[in-house]
């Protein structure tokens, strides 16, 4: 399935995995990232949607396993609040100081981000995709792209720094 | 658009594809200021995942094309041999029925008045002539 069919039958869906997300998740903006996530996933296995009896039915699947998800972490993030602790322990910081290990650092800040961020940054950053053709995906403005883009990027930059002063 | 905006740009989300290619080169090559050395890791990062992508895709293309062309090579000599069978089979058995042969102190010949002079002398041997069934019948 490439982008033209996508965009008729998959797209449209939007409005309606976006009320069942609002209903889910009691956050409009929380409600947009599920479905942003949801249609990259449905791109992501394209080439097998055919298989599937109903697009429709799978669709709003995954939006209620992501609405659950995001309302698990929401609970868990009350107990521990920062990733940074998380990321630093896995890496020994004697060992962060080559080349390597520094870009396998990286490898695990950004495994370590939401899967929205995550899935975004791979698709601008290494699968070279336009932030228009994203947002022709998901049915989202490319503004809305644009800031969770940046968010992600920031993120990344962010939790680098602290591991390196923390270093220091 | 110097290198500092640009890295400004890319952490807004605004840069193309084609600013992002350009700042991947930039940190690939020596010398890098020393203040925007923190950014060496992330892009060096991409690169390397870009690179995995392109090394990879060619690779699983291939496997599957020659998946795909091993079956159609199997199946062309499967149809092949049991052509072949098939031919010699009835080539053989046709072959059998037509030709005929003699064989003399365990020589075949295929000459054809050979062998046919070699069968009339040989059912002579074994032949016995009007009289000799008479006398057999009678003679009791």
């Amino acid at each position: 399935m490439e982008l033209n069919q996508f965009k008729i039958t998959v797209v449209p869906l939007r409005g309606k995995l976006l009320n069942y997300a609002r209903k889910l998740t009691d956050d409009s903006s929380d409600a947009e990232d599920v479905v942003q996530e949801v249609m990259l996933k449905l791109w992501n296995i394209r080439q097998k949607l055919e298989e599937y009896n109903s697009i429709e039915a799978l669709a709003v699947r995954i939006t209620h396993n992501l609405c659950m998800d995001m309302w698990r972490s929401k609970r868990t993030d009350q107990v521990s609040l920062d990733q940074v602790p998380v990321v630093s322990q896995t890496v020994n910081p004697e060992r962060v100081l080559e080349g390597n290990d520094e870009i396998r650092l990286m490898r695990e800040i950004i495994s370590s981000l939401p899967t929205l961020q995550q899935t975004i940054i791979r698709m601008k950053d290494i699968e070279e995709y336009e932030t228009e053709e994203i947002a022709q995906i998901t049915g989202c403005s490319s503004e809305s792209i644009r800031s969770n883009l940046s968010r992600a990027r920031k993120k990344v930059r962010d939790i680098y720094l602290k591991i390196k002063m923390s270093e220091t | 658009m110097n290198i500092d905006s640009l890295i400004n740009k890319y952490f807004e989300g605004a840069t193309t594809s084609e600013e992002e290619r350009y700042l991947r080169r930039f940190f690939a090559e020596e010398p890098i200021p020393d203040h925007l050395k923190v950014y060496r890791p992330l892009f060096a990062y991409f690169e390397q995942e870009i690179e995995q992508n392109k090394n990879n895709k060619p690779t699983t293309l291939s496997v599957r094309k020659t998946k795909k062309h091993g079956w159609y090579v199997a199946s062309g000599i499967a149809a092949g041999l049991l052509l072949a069978i098939t031919v010699a089979g009835m080539y053989k058995y046709y072959s059998n029925n037509t030709d005929c042969y003699v064989i003399i102190d365990g020589k075949r010949y295929t000459d054809a008045q050979l062998a046919k002079e070699e069968a009339q002398a040989a059912f002579q041997d074994v032949a016995i002539s009007e009289d000799e069934v008479f006398a057999s019948l009678f003679n009791e």
